[in-house]
C-alpha cells in the first residue's frame, strides 16, 4: 500500500512559489472539514466531487494540494465537445494518414499506432512514477455519458488503448479532485464511487483571514471594514426579490480588495465610507444588481 | 431481524429514508474510513464522514445530518435512562423496535464512553468517543450475514417517494429516448468513409472527416390530462415532466389537456393560456419529436365514451398526418382498459401503461421498432 500522505492545509506558497504555467501560486485557505474530506478522499483511494458556488475555490484546490504535497499536478478543464477517452489518449489518425503519404517518413513511424497516441491529463498520471494530483474540471459540461465512461478507467485503474491493444495501469493511484457547477444531475452509478463536499461560503473571520493571507502588510481595520461592506452587498443580493442568480464570490472579493488599495491604505479607506461601493464592476455582473438610485 | 450495531441501524435507517443508493460497498467504505481513524472525535466527526461517503448532494446531506439529529437526541436521551439502570442490565433490556435506535445509542454509549456515565449532564456532541472503544462498538459489523439478512429484509418503506414507479425508473426511460446524431464541425477522421473514397481514387488518400459529437437530437412534447378522472395521478404527471425536463432532449415541451386533447392545448393546468393543436404540431420537427399522451383515457372511471373515442382517433390521425413519434402512457394498468374507452383507443393508437416495462416499451416505440406496441394502427375511419 501506498504510504499515506496528509494535507493539512497549514503549508502556504511562498510569493516565489509557481504554478504549471509559470503564474504566481496564492494562498489557498480550505475549512477544516475541506482538509478533512481531501485526506479522506486521499485515503480511500476515491475521487473528491467538489460543489459550491463559483468562485469559491473549487478549482483551486487541486493544484494547491499537489504543491503542499509536492506532488505532480495534471488538470483536464473538460469541453462541452469532450468525451471520456480524451482524459486517458488521444489518437492522431490524421497525422498517421498524413505520414503515411509522406515520400520520407519522419521521426514518428506510420507503421508503429504507438507513435500516434498523445496521453490525456489521466494517462499521464497513470503513467507516472509517483501519486499525481488530477483535476477534472466541471465535469458537468461534458455529455451525459462522460461520468459513466471514465468509472471504468477511475475503478480499475487502468485502461487499453483501443488503437494498439496496450494496456496501461496505473503505477500509483491518481488522486483525483473533480468539480461540478451543479448544471446537470450526475449519474448515479458515478456519484456513488465519489466522496461528496460541498464547499461552503466563507465567515467574515474567514474571509479576512484569506485577505490578509494574499495581502500580507494591510491593517486589519481596513480589512475588517472592506469584509463588511463585501458582506452587506452580498445580503443585499440575497434578499433581492427571488434572491439573486449570482451572489459576489471569493474569487471576487479578492479582485476588489486589489483595486481598493492600489492607491495606499487611507485612500481605501476613505472609498470604504462613501455609500457607494468603491470600483463596483469587480463585484456587480448584473443590471440587476446595482444599488437602486433615488429618484 | 434487529440490526447487531447502531451502525447497521443507521445505515438501515437511511437505506429507508430515500438513500437507496446505500450498499455493502458503502457500508464497506465507512468501515474501511472508521478503520483508517476518521471520524472517531466525536458525534460530530462521525456526521461528517458519513456526510462525505454517503450524502451525494446538499439535499442528502441535509436529509442525513436530521437523520442523525435523532441519532443524537436518542444519545441524550438514554443518558438519563442509562443513570438509573445499572451498566450490566443494559444489554438485556427489551426494548420495541421503534426504540431501537434509542437502545442501540445507550449501547454504544455504554460501551464505549464508561467515563460518560459519571458525567452528570454531557452534550452528545461533547462525547469523546475513544477511538479504539468507538471502533469496536460503531465497526463491529463483522458477520456478514448480518449485513445481507437486513438488505434483503423487507420492513415498510418510510421515505416519501414510494411509489410504483420511482424517479429513478422515470429518469432511466428518458435516458434511453435518444436519438443521436453527429454535430458540430467535422473535425474527426471517418475512416470508413475514407477508405472508400480510397477504392474508388485510385489509390489516392483524401482525408473524409466526420463531426466528433455525438448529440441527442430527440424532442419531447408531452401531453398531461390533468382533471376529473386524472387527479390521482397529478404526481406521476408531475414527475414525468421533472423526468423530461432533467433527460437531455434537445427541447421539450408539455401541454395540458382536459379528458381528451381537443382543438387546444394549454400551457398550464389551471387552462389559461392555449395554442390550437394545429399550431403546436406545425411547429416541431416529425422526425425528431416524440409525443407521448399522459391520460387514463376514460380507464380510471370505466364506462365507453364514443364522444372520446372518437375525438381521440381525430387528434391522433392529425398526429400522424404529421409523421410525429407517437405513444399513450395510461396510469391505469392494462388489466383495466379492457371494456372501456381506454380499450378501444389502444386499438388504434400505441398505448401502454405507467409501469417500468410500459416505459421500456414507450422507448422502443417512439424508438421505432415497435414490439411493445398493442396492436397496429388501422386505416382511418374503420373501428
Amino acid at each position: 500500500m501506498t504510504d499515506i500522505i496528509k494535507y493539512t492545509g497549514d503549508l502556504q506558497p511562498n510569493s516565489n512559489d509557481k504554478d504549471q504555467r509559470g503564474r504566481p501560486l496564492k494562498p489557498y485557505l480550505p475549512s477544516d472539514e475541506l482538509i478533512e474530506a481531501v485526506n479522506l478522499a486521499i485515503y480511500l483511494n476515491r475521487p473528491l466531487l467538489l460543489r459550491g458556488e463559483p468562485g469559491c475555490g473549487k478549482t483551486r484546490l487541486a493544484e494547491v494540494v499537489a504543491f503542499v504535497l509536492g506532488l505532480d499536478y495534471e488538470s483536464w478543464h473538460v469541453k462541452s465537445t469532450d468525451r471520456a477517452v480524451d482524459g486517458l489518449y488521444r489518437y492522431d489518425a490524421m497525422g498517421r494518414l498524413h505520414d503515411s503519404q509522406l515520400a520520407i517518413q519522419e521521426k514518428r513511424q506510420p507503421k508503429q499506432p504507438a507513435a500516434f497516441i498523445d496521453k490525456g491529463p489521466l494517462g499521464k498520471a497513470f503513467e507516472a512514477d509517483r501519486r499525481t494530483v488530477v483535476l477534472i474540471d466541471e465535469i458537468d459540461k461534458a455529455d451525459m455519458d462522460f461520468p459513466n465512461d471514465l468509472l471504468e478507467a477511475l475503478d480499475e485503474l487502468s485502461f487499453t488503448v483501443r488503437e494498439t491493444g496496450q494496456t496501461i495501469t496505473a503505477k500509483h493511484p491518481p488522486i483525483v479532485f473533480i468539480t461540478s457547477n451543479a448544471e446537470k444531475e450526475l449519474p448515479p452509478a458515478f456519484l456513488r464511487r465519489c466522496l461528496f463536499h460541498y464547499i461552503e461560503f466563507p465567515s467574515p473571520d474567514k474571509l479576512e483571514k484569506i485577505i490578509r493571507a494574499h495581502f500580507s502588510g494591510t491593517t486589519d481595520d481596513l480589512v475588517k471594514r472592506a469584509v463588511e461592506k463585501f458582506m452587506g452587498l452580498r445580503e443585499r443580493m440575497d434578499n433581492a426579490i427571488g434572491g439573486s442568480a449570482k451572489k459576489v464570490s471569493t474569487s471576487e472579493l479578492l479582485d476588489w480588495f486589489k483595486v481598493l488599495i492600489k492607491d495606499g491604505d487611507e485612500y481605501a479607506k476613505k472609498l470604504l465610507e462613501q455609500e457607494n461601493m468603491a470600483y463596483q464592476s469587480t463585484l456587480i455582473k448584473r443590471l440587476e444588481d446595482l444599488p437602486k438610485k433615488s429618484p | 431481524m434487529k440490526p447487531s450495531s447502531p451502525l447497521l441501524e443507521l445505515f438501515y435507517d437511511l437505506r429507508q429514508y430515500g438513500f437507496q443508493h446505500l450498499d455493502i460497498d458503502a457500508l464497506a467504505l465507512l468501515l474501511r474510513a472508521l478503520e483508517g481513524g476518521y471520524g472517531l472525535e466525536n458525534i460530530d466527526a462521525f456526521e461528517r464522514v458519513c456526510c462525505l461517503l454517503w450524502a451525494k448532494n446538499q439535499e442528502q446531506q441535509e436529509k442525513l445530518k436530521r437523520r442523525m439529529g435523532e441519532f443524537r437526541q436518542a444519545l441524550e436521551k438514554s443518558r438519563h435512562q442509562s443513570a438509573s439502570i445499572p451498566l450490566d442490565q443494559q444489554g438485556s433490556t427489551n426494548v420495541s423496535e421503534e426504540n431501537s435506535i434509542a437502545e442501540k445509542a445507550i449501547k454504544t454509549q455504554t460501551d464505549t464512553t464508561q467515563k460518560i456515565e459519571q458525567n452528570p449532564a454531557p452534550k452528545p456532541s461533547e462525547i469523546q468517543l475513544s477511538p479504539n472503544q468507538a471502533l469496536k462498538s460503531l465497526a463491529s459489523v463483522d458477520k456478514p450475514e448480518d449485513i445481507e439478512a437486513i438488505l434483503s429484509e423487507q420492513r415498510p418503506v418510510r421515505h416519501p417517494d414510494y411509489l410504483p414507479l420511482s424517479r429513478r425508473d422515470m429518469a432511466k426511460a428518458g435516458h434511453s429516448l435518444r436519438l443521436m446524431v453527429r454535430a458540430g464541425a467535422a473535425t474527426e477522421l471517418d475512416m470508413e468513409a475514407t477508405w472508400a473514397d480510397y477504392g474508388r481514387n485510385g489509390g489516392i488518400i483524401v482525408p473524409v472527416l466526420k463531426p466528433p459529437r455525438i448529440k441527442n437530437q430527440a424532442a419531447l412534447l408531452l401531453c398531461i390530462d390533468h382533471d376529473g378522472s386524472m387527479v390521482p395521478f397529478h404526481i406521476f404527471g408531475q414527475r414525468l415532466l421533472e423526468a423530461a425536463l432533467e433527460g437531455r432532449f434537445s427541447r421539450t415541451e408539455c401541454y395540458y389537456f382536459c379528458n381528451w386533447p381537443h382543438n387546444w392545448l394549454f400551457h398550464d393546468p389551471g387552462h389559461r393560456d392555449a395554442t390550437p393543436v394545429d399550431e403546436v404540431l406545425a411547429r416541431i420537427d416529425p422526425a425528431s419529436t416524440c409525443m407521448v399522451i399522459f391520460s387514463d383515457a376514460g380507464a380510471a372511471r370505466g364506462g365507453l365514451s364514443r364522444k372520446r373515442i372518437e375525438a381521440t382517433r381525430e387528434f391522433h390521425r392529425r398526429a400522424r398526418a404529421r409523421a410525429v413519434r407517437f405513444c399513450w402512457l395510461n396510469p391505469m394498468p392494462k388489466s383495466r382498459w379492457a371494456g372501456t374507452s381506454a380499450g378501444e383507443i389502444a386499438r388504434f393508437l400505441p398505448m401502454v401503461e405507467l409501469s417500468p416495462s410500459g416505459l421500456d416499451a414507450m422507448t422502443r416505440i417512439l424508438l421505432g421498432s415497435r414490439p411493445g406496441s398493442p396492436a397496429l394502427p388501422l386505416p382511418d375511419g374503420k373501428p
